[in-house]
């Protein structure tokens, strides 16, 4: 294989990875937050913040990944 | 915009290799000089997403200046009514929680914040213009603000020796405290950091993930698909306005949690 399609193939394995990271773990802080605001219907406002607030975080890192892939993306494909 | 260069330039749809759709969409959302200036040896060029920012800007200081004629105990009309349930939710869902009894020292600094990125990440919803928060120069630049604030704000509240003191956690063993002092002095960087690439990254995603969709078509070779296109681009716009809306509240609200860390380190 020439070392594009290298790297083409390293950018698309690694986005399935991110995507199966990030779903694991924002999916994990949805069925808590659902769990607890089953549990305590009065403070679902407070565990929702708390959920996106959450959520964010982890996506902040898999978009450090994203941006790993494009590189591998944009600085081969010229 | 990819679809309309290549309606004027292209014949058929065979003329364009998928190497050159990756490339144009990456154009596309990248910025672009539109008048070059250089001052004192500084590169001041005026580029494309600079224009959007003055535009974005420009929208809230005539609201702002609208408004502020109807500024009252109970504001009148629509417009004031509206904002003062969005202030009041930065008041009391963002800032007051996070900042405790600081709160009024911050709260001009978070509602900038706050409608500064939600205007500059709603314009770029609107079809031939582009979101300024998609360049990682704008979102490290309010990012540096946060980082200005955390260490102006945990100075301020502590002095100079209470803020250095918030890196050292009192209940820690002797033998691994350099290690976690190292780590609270690099979280300080990483934190700041992370609210730029988080900011930029997702507002920059939606438009690839819309143009990339658009893209398919030339890449697959198909008019066929342009029906199908446009409604899963429909959805994701839907989708990116929800991003919009989230993105903006993430970002004041991680914002008003590291400067309030900062302000009362003991929570």
């Amino acid at each position: 294989m020439e070392s594009q399609a290298l790297a083409w193939l390293a950018a698309g394995i690694g986005a399935g990875l991110i995507t199966i990271g990030t779903a694991l773990g924002i999916g994990k802080i949805g069925s808590s937050a659902m769990e607890s605001i089953g549990r305590q219907p009065e403070a679902a406002a407070d565990i929702r913040g708390a959920m996106i607030v959450a959520a964010a975080l982890i996506e902040g890192v898999a978009f450090f990944s994203i941006i790993v892939t494009v590189l591998l993306i944009v600085l081969t494909g010229e | 915009m990819l679809l309309s260069e290549g309606s004027k330039k292209v014949q058929s749809l065979k003329d364009i290799e998928p190497i050159h759709v990756v490339g144009e969409i990456f154009h596309e959302v990248s910025d672009q000089v539109w008048i070059e200036l250089y001052l004192f040896g500084f590169d001041l060029s005026i580029t494309k997403l600079t224009i959007f920012m003055w535009l974005a800007s420009a929208i809230l200081l005539g609201i702002t200046f609208s408004v502020r004629n109807n500024l009252l105990l109970v504001p009148k009309g629509r417009l004031a009514q509206a904002l003062e349930a969005i202030v009041q939710f930065i008041r009391d869902d963002i800032v007051k929680p996070n900042l405790k009894e600081d709160w009024k020292a911050f709260m001009p600094l978070f509602s900038t914040f706050f409608f500064f990125v939600l205007m500059n990440n709603a314009i770029g919803m609107i079809p031939y213009l582009a979101n300024p928060t998609g360049s990682l120069s704008v979102t490290g630049m309010l990012a540096g603000m946060t980082f200005l604030t955390i260490i102006g704000g945990g100075i301020r509240k502590n002095g100079v020796g209470g803020f250095l003191r918030s890196f050292v956690p009192s209940d820690v063993p002797v033998f691994i405290l350099p290690i976690i002092v190292l780590a609270e002095v690099l979280g300080l960087f990483t934190k700041s950091f992370a609210l730029a690439i988080r900011l930029f990254a997702n507002m920059i995603a939606g438009h690839i993930v819309i143009l990339t969709l658009f893209g398919l078509i030339y890449i697959l070779q198909s008019w066929l698909l342009a029906p199908f296109m446009i409604l899963t681009n429909l959805a994701m716009s839907v989708l990116e306005i929800l991003i919009v809306l989230i993105q903006t509240y993430v970002f004041t609200y991680l914002s008003a949690i590291f400067v309030g860390m900062s302000v009362h380190p003991e929570h």
